[in-house]
C-alpha cells in the first residue's frame, strides 16, 4: 500500500503541435463566422449538432478509434488537445460529448461487429449522440444497487426500470443503461448480475420526461422504460460482466480536461475584465486561479500520459477530478469578487452561468467525496 | 524534459533519510548541522544542476530540483538550496568560479540592510546588486540585524561593502530563483507532512479502531494529497520551463506560478496535518514540527504567495485574455 501518490513526469510530445495548430485555426474560422459565441459548461449544456458534424467532417472526433470504424488509430494525448483547445475556447461540444468521450471506445472494446459497424462511423462523423444510463432514482453514489432490469426473451431482452439525471437524452439517439439480468438475491455478490445494454431512446416503451435544473434550463430527464425490447446484439460485451464494464467506461468519464476547464472561458474574459491596471488584491486572486490552472493541467497531463502508456491511473483521476472540480467553482466566486456585477453584459451573463452551473460540477461523474474516498484507499486508511 | 535518473532520488533519499533525525534536526536549530552540510559536498550532491566547468558536479535543473525537493522532505538543517539554485546559479551565470563552502545571497535592497537567508552560516557571500553580482567573504557584511525564521533557521540583515560587481543576472531574477528554491523544498515537505499524517491515521487508536477508520480523517488526508500533488506539479512546471531555456521573464512567471501554489498549500496542510496529528503533533516531541514549521517560514521567504501571485497576475492582466491560453499551453513545455 503506497501512501504516497505519485504523478509521473508530465509534457506532451512534439507531435501533438500540429494537430493543436489546426483545431485552433478551425475554432478561429467558426468564431469569425459567427457560428459559435463561447460560453461556460459547454461540454454537458452546449448540444448543437451542427458544430459536431462540422468537427467530425474536419477529422477531429474519433482520432483515437481504430481506422477500420473511421478513427485515425491517434494517440490519447492527441485527443487530450483537441479536446482541451474546444473547452478552453467555449465551444458547443455537448452534441457528440458523451459518444465520443466513452460510449463509443466503450462498443469499440465490448461490442460485437454488428454493433461496431452500426454505431461508430456515426460517432466518428459527429451525428450519432448517446448519453450515460447508469443513475436512477434511488441509485446516486451507490450505483451498484440499480433496479432496472432485462430478461431474455426470443431474439432479445426486455428492459424495464427508470434512469435519472439523463443528462440531454431528450437531444440524443441512444443510451448504454446499466441493468440487471440477474435478481441481486440470486447474483453472487452486489456487483455480479449487471449487464449493458445499447438502447434506442427511440424505442417503443421509452418515454423521456424532462427534469428542468434550478435554472430552468432543460438538461436532465428522467428516462422510463416499460418493456422496451432490446435485440440480441444490442447487449454490450458479456452479460454480467456490465459492474466491471461500468467502472472502465468512469475511467473515461473522470480523467479529461473537462474537469478543470468548465469555466475557462469566464476565467480568459475576467483577465480582461480586470483591465490593464488591477489593485494588488485583484491581480493576486487572478495570478493565483491562473497559477492553480497550470498545475492542475500539469496533472492532467500526467494522467493522460499514464492512460496512454496503457496503466489505469484510477486514483491518480479521482484526484485530479476532486482538484479540478473544486477550481471550477472557484472561478466565478473570485470574478464576482474582483469585478463586481454590471462590467458588462457579456461577462456577467459568463458569471451567472458559472454560478449556475457549478453545483454540477462536483456531483457529476462521481461526488468528490466518493472520489476522496478513492484516494483514501490507495493511501492505505480505508 | 529530462527524467530523473530514480537512482539519483533514492541515493539522496536514503544519505538525508539517515542523517536528517529529529535529533539532528533539532540540535542544529539556530545554524546548520556540519555533518550533513559536509556530506552533501563530499558527494557532490551540493552542487547537482551547476555546470562542471563553473566548478559544479553536473546534472539537469530537474537533478538538482529533485535534490531540493529531498532536502525539504527530510528537513535537512543546511543551506543547501542556496547554494545549488540560487548563488551557485549567479556564480555560474556570471563565470564566477563556485565558492567552496556554505553561501548566503544578499539581494541588495534600494536603501538600507537586507535580509539575507542563512547569512550567519555562509563562508561567502554572494552579492546582487542594479550595478551587477559579485563574490565576497562573510567578513565583508555589516550586520544590522539578526534572528532566527518560525523553523529556527538563521537569516541576517546586512550590507556588504567593497565587492566589485560584474554583469549577471538581476535582482528580480534572482529573487526569482530564490522563490524556485523555496517552492521546492515546500513540495518536499508538503508531501512529507502528508504522509506523516497517513502514517499517523494508521497507528494511533481512538474508540477500539485506527482514526484512519473515521471517514473524515480520510477525507482530510485525500484532500492532503490533492493539494501535495498540486504543488509538486506547480513547482515541476517551474523547473521544466527554467530548463527549457525560455526567457527571463517566462521563467519568472512560471516561478511565480509555483510560489503561489505551494505557498497556497502550506495553509491547507498545516492545518489538516496538525488537526489530524491531535495534541502529540503540537509538541515539540513530535517530529511533524520539523516540517510544519519549515513550511510556515519559507511560504514567506523570497517574497511570499501573495506577493507572486500578484506577479503573475498583472502579467497575465498586461498580456492580455486571448494571450492566457497559449501561455499556458506552453507550461510544461512540449518534448522536443
Ligand atoms: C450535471 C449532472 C449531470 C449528470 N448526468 C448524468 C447522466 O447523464 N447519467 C447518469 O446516469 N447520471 C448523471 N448524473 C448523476 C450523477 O452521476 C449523480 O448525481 C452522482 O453519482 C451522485 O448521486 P446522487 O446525486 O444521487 O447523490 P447521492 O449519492 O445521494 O449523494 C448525496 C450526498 O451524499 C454523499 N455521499 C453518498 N455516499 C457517500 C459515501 N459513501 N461517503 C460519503 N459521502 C457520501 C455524496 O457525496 C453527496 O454529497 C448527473 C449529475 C449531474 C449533477
Amino acid at each position: 500500500m503506497a501512501n504516497r501518490l505519485t504523478f509521473p513526469d508530465a509534457a506532451l510530445p512534439a507531435s501533438t503541435e500540429e494537430i493543436r495548430g489546426r483545431i485552433r485555426e478551425f475554432l478561429a474560422s467558426e468564431l469569425a463566422a459567427g457560428s459559435y459565441t463561447p460560453k461556460v459548461d459547454t461540454w454537458l449544456s452546449g448540444h448543437d449538432a451542427s458544430f459536431s458534424k462540422k468537427l467530425g467532417a474536419a477529422g477531429f472526433l474519433g482520432l483515437t478509434y481504430p481506422r477500420e470504424y473511421g478513427g485515425q488509430a491517434r494517440s490519447a494525448l492527441d485527443r487530450f488537445v483537441v479536446v482541451e483547445e474546444l473547452l478552453a475556447h467555449g465551444a458547443p461540444i455537448a452534441a457528440h460529448w458523451i459518444a465520443e468521450r466513452q460510449s463509443g471506445p466503450s462498443i469499440i472494446k465490448h461490442g460485437n461487429d454488428a454493433i461496431k459497424e452500426e454505431l461508430v462511423p456515426g460517432i466518428v462523423s459527429g451525428e450519432v449522440y448517446f448519453s450515460i444510463g447508469m443513475s436512477e432514482p434511488d441509485s446516486g453514489s451507490d450505483l451498484a444497487s440499480i433496479r432496472s432490469s432485462a430478461r431474455k426473451v426470443d431474439g432479445g431482452y426486455i428492459v424495464n426500470g427508470t434512469k435519472v439525471w439523463t443528462s440531454q437524452a431528450h437531444n440524443n439517439h441512444y443510451f448504454i443503461v446499466l441493468v440487471r439480468t440477474t435478481p441481486v438475491d440470486e447474483a453472487q455478490g452486489r456487483h455480479n448480475g449487471m449487464s449493458q445494454f445499447v438502447l434506442d431512446l427511440r424505442s417503443p416503451g421509452v418515454e423521456i420526461r424532462p427534469i428542468r435544473l434550478l435554472s430552468g434550463h432543460h438538461h436532465f430527464n428522467e428516462v422510463v422504460m416499460t418493456d422496451v425490447f432490446v435485440p440480441d446484439h444490442m447487449l454490450l460485451g458479456v452479460e454480467g460482466n456490465g459492474w466491471a464494464q461500468v467502472i472502465g467506461e468512469l475511467a473515461f468519464e473522470r480523467s479529461g480536461p473537462e474537469r478543470i476547464l468548465s469555466t475557462y472561458p469566464l476565467l480568459a474574459a475576467l483577465v480582461d475584465a480586470v483591465g490593464p491596471d488591477p489593485s494588488a488584491e485583484a491581480a493576486a486572486e487572478l495570478g493565483t486561479l491562473v497559477a492553480r490552472m497550470s498545475a492542475l493541467r500539469r496533472l492532467s497531463i500526467s494522467v493522460a500520459m499514464s492512460l496512454d502508456a496503457g496503466r489505469s491511473p484510477v486514483t491518480e483521476a479521482a484526484l485530479v477530478k476532486d482538484l479540478g472540480t473544486q477550481l471550477e467553482g472557484e472561478i466565478p466566486e473570485v470574478a464576482r469578487k474582483i469585478v463586481p456585477p454590471g462590467h458588462n453584459e457579456t461577462f456577467d451573463a459568463l458569471v451567472v452561468e458559472s454560478v449556475l452551473s457549478a453545483p454540477g460540477f462536483t456531483l457529476r461523474g462521481g461526488t468528490n467525496e466518493i472520489l476522496r474516498g478513492i484516494v483514501a484507499r490507495e493511501l492505505g486508511v480505508r | 524534459m529530462a527524467s530523473v535518473d530514480p537512482l539519483l532520488i533514492e541515493t539522496i533519499e536514503s544519505m538525508l533519510g539517515d542523517l536528517c533525525t529529529p535529533e539532528v534536526i533539532g540540535a542544529a536549530e539556530g545554524g546548520l548541522n556540519a555533518k550533513v552540510w559536509g556530506a552533501l559536498w563530499e558527494s557532490g550532491m551540493a552542487t547537482v544542476g551547476l555546470a562542471e566547468s563553473a566548478g559544479g558536479s553536473g546534472g539537469s535543473p530537474q537533478d538538482a530540483a529533485a535534490i531540493a525537493k529531498a532536502v525539504g522532505r527530510f528537513a535537512a538543517p543546511v543551506p543547501l538550496v542556496e547554494l545549488s539554485l540560487v548563488g551557485g546559479w549567479v556564480c555560474e551565470q556570471a563565470g564566477i568560479a563556485l565558492p567552496d563552502g556554505p553561501v548566503a545571497v544578499v539581494i541588495e535592497a534600494e536603501a538600507g540592510p537586507a535580509r539575507a537567508y542563512w547569512c550567519p552560516t555562509a563562508e561567502h557571500l554572494v552579492v546582487v546588486g542594479e550595478g551587477g553580482v559579485g563574490l565576497a567573504p562573510a567578513s565583508a557584511a555589516t550586520v544590522a540585524r539578526s534572528g532566527v525564521n518560525q523553523a529556527g533557521e538563521p537569516w541576517a540583515d546586512v550590507t556588504v561593502s567593497g565587492v566589485s560587481l560584474q554583469p549577471g543576472p538581476s535582482p528580480l531574477d534572482v529573487r526569482a530563483r530564490g522563490a524556485l528554491a523555496r517552492s521546492l523544498t515546500m513540495a518536499g515537505a508538503l508531501g512529507q507532512a502528508a504522509e506523516l499524517s497517513v502514517q499517523y491515521c494508521n497507528e494511533r487508536e481512538q474508540f477500539g479502531r485506527a482514526i484512519g477508520k473515521f471517514q473524515v480523517l480520510q477525507q482530510y488526508l485525500a484532500q492532503m494529497a490533492g493539494e501535495a500533488a498540486a504543488a509538486e506539479a506547480a513547482a515541476d512546471n517551474a523547473v521544466d520551463v527554467v530548463a527549457s531555456g525560455a526567457d527571463a521573464h517566462e521563467a519568472v512567471r512560471a516561478i511565480a506560478a509555483a510560489k503561489t501554489v505551494t505557498g497556497r498549500a502550506v495553509g491547507t496542510i498545516n492545518r489538516l496535518a496538525h488537526q489530524i496529528h491531535g495534541a502529540i503533533g503540537y509538541t515539540d516531541e513530535h517530529r511533524l514540527q520539523y516540517s510544519t514549521r519549515r513550511l510556515w517560514a519559507w511560504r514567506d521567504e523570497y517574497g511570499s504567495d501573495a506577493e507572486w501571485a500578484a506577479v503573475l497576475g498583472r502579467s497575465v492582466v498586461a498580456a492580455g485574455g486571448p494571450a492566457l491560453w497559449p501561455a499556458l499551453t506552453s507550461w510544461p513545455p512540449v518534448i522536443r
